[in-house]
């Protein structure tokens, strides 16, 4: 690639980022997962934070390949998601947390469409309307003998959409990957 | 003091480099993970036994190195990563004619995207015992497990790399 | 010919050919497999394939460390504050940041651009598509496990409908409209 193309490239997406660059925090839809205190975050397995200017720019590499994706990522603001590994855990204190964190969303707006409770897995998908607009998604997750899993997810969501690609996706396996840090002796 | 532990760190930093090399096939994580377990070294120095030490640097090394494998979790595990081509070419310039020469770095690409794919607890302990040549008791003591497990693992690894390059490698033309 | 009654199945063999090979059987197992691998031109193939792995693990360079990561260590056991190299850790809003710097550069009349942050910043792009492809992966197969699996309606039914249905209260509407595909 020519330097000029780039240039001009580039400067296209500096002067698209400041119209993106508000706070994630501030949006209605915006959960402060890591105030919540679900998990212990040096024991986590996935943790994702991506913010609106990063999305945007996600969204304009993968416009060609994958005009899906693209789309969807080109009207969120916000991504986090923390996965914590269950097994050996407590899995009650678990389940207070995320009682607690329930009630969080719901005392802030939240509004509940999906709760599932079967086998001992629980899973609540809340919506964050303002108007006829959905502006967040919090997904919170619990299989005692799998994972806990919160996602939040911030900006202009269709949720159809969003799980028509989720359903396309899957989480690729790690082979028995040891253990988190063991204190040096 | 720092002298002592400037001959330390020069000491073993193949050992832990090259560790961290062939679990993560990436030179440029290996050197991070690397660096930050010279650090944990320097700031544990007066905790950690003397004669276990080599073994404490391995155990801290896998660990660095899983847990940059979970926050990378999103990319994918099998295949070659670029990171090893210079590896590859090495064995190059021992064979005698192009066309072994070609089949012998083949071979190595193949074993080394093989190795990539093994997974734990049997690609440390194959790293460990055939790439670098440790004792089956260190090992085990790095890895906080039995010498006979070392063993086992040692020949599961080993087997599973067998089993991927079969798949690749014409009946009769191994040797 | 029958088989011995102590002769070994291709399979078993398959199994020890690397203890094999590393003499850790007891004498009687050994003689086993050295008689079956005599017999068994196939199994035989295996064992060079498996010799032919452990002499090229072995000859597996091991790489030093370089130089430039010591001297940092030894740096900060000087006391020294030695930041890791910039790399993929860099904090996301280091994307902007780097993006304006060249813009920086551009608008500051000249059109020297900085190509090394420019391809950081496209290596943090593609790491960042990767981690919201595994959000989205990961909210997937949540869904999936709950039941809200691959069937449209059902997820329409569970997401979609309900906040139509209430977004169209809200707007007045009494008559139970169908829901809306766009949201």
């Amino acid at each position: 690639m020519s330097v000029k193309p780039l240039v001009l490239t580039i400067v296209l997406l500096c002067l698209a980022i400041p119209g993106r660059a508000q706070k994630p925090e501030s949006q209605p839809g915006y959960v402060p997962i890591e105030e919540l205190g679900l998990f212990p975050r040096d024991k986590l397995e996935v943790e994702i934070n991506l913010d609106g200017p990063v999305l945007h720019m996600v969204s304009a590499m993968t416009r060609k390949d994958d005009p899906g994706f693209s789309a969807v990522m080109d009207g969120l603001k916000s991504i986090q998601v923390q996965v914590f590994p269950v097994k050996g855990t407590d899995t009650a204190a678990l389940k207070t947390r995320i009682d607690r964190a329930v009630h969080w969303l719901e005392g802030h707006g939240w509004k509940s469409t999906v709760r599932v409770r079967e086998q001992g897995q629980e899973t609540y998908i809340y919506l964050k309307q303002t108007g006829d607009q959905i502006e967040g998604l919090t997904l919170l997750s619990l299989d005692p003998k799998d994972e806990a899993v919160v996602i939040n997810i911030v900006g202009r969501i269709d949720p159809a959409e969003l799980g028509r690609l989720g359903q396309s996706l899957h989480v690729p396996q790690l082979k028995n990957v040891p253990e988190g840090k063991k204190k040096p002796e | 003091m720092l002298t002592a532990f400037e001959d330390t760190a020069q000491r073993y930093q193949r050992r832990v480099y090259s560790f961290a090399r062939y679990l993560l096939s990436s030179r440029e994580e290996a050197e991070d993970v690397t660096q930050e377990v010279l650090l944990r070294l320097w700031r544990h120095r007066q905790g950690v036994d003397e004669e276990r030490l080599g073994s404490w640097l391995l155990r801290v090394t896998r660990n660095a190195c899983y847990d940059l494998l979970r926050k990378r979790r999103s990319e994918s595990a099998a295949g070659l990563a670029p990171g090893f081509d210079d590896e590859a070419e090495e064995v190059a310039t021992s064979e005698p004619d192009p066309r072994s020469r070609a089949e012998a770095t083949d071979f190595r690409r193949r074993l080394l995207a093989a190795l990539a794919e093994i997974g734990e607890p049997y690609k440390s302990v194959v790293i460990l015992r055939e790439v670098q040549g440790l004792p089956h008791r260190e090992i085990g003591e790095a890895l906080g497990i039995p010498e006979v497990t070392v063993r086992v693992h040692l020949h599961r690894g080993r087997k599973r790399l067998r089993e991927i390059l079969k798949e690749d490698v014409p009946h009769g033309e191994t040797a | 010919m029958a088989r011995p009654h102590d002769a070994l199945a291709c399979e078993e063999a398959l199994d020890l050919l690397e203890p094999y090979l590393d003499g850790d059987l007891p004498a009687g197992e050994m003689d086993r497999v050295r008689r079956h691998l005599e017999a068994c031109p196939a199994c035989a193939a295996e064992l060079a394939l498996a010799a032919r792995i452990q002499r090229e693990l072995r000859a597996l360079p091991q790489p030093d460390c370089p130089p430039e990561v010591i001297e940092r260590v030894r740096r900060a056991g000087r006391g020294e504050v030695v930041p890791f190299p910039v790399r993929e850790r860099v904090p996301r809003r280091r994307i902007a940041a780097a993006a304006a710097l060249v813009a920086l550069a551009i608008g500051g009349g000249s059109l020297f651009v900085h190509i090394q942050h420019v391809q950081q910043q496209q290596e943090q792009v593609a790491q960042a598509t990767r981690e919201a492809r595994l959000a989205m992966a990961y909210f997937g197969k949540v869904t999936r496990k709950a039941g809200l699996d691959v069937r449209d309606e059902v997820l329409e039914k569970r997401l979609v409908a309900p906040v139509a249905r209430s977004v169209s209260r809200s707007l007045g509407n009494t008559d139970g409209a169908e829901p809306r595909k766009e949201l």
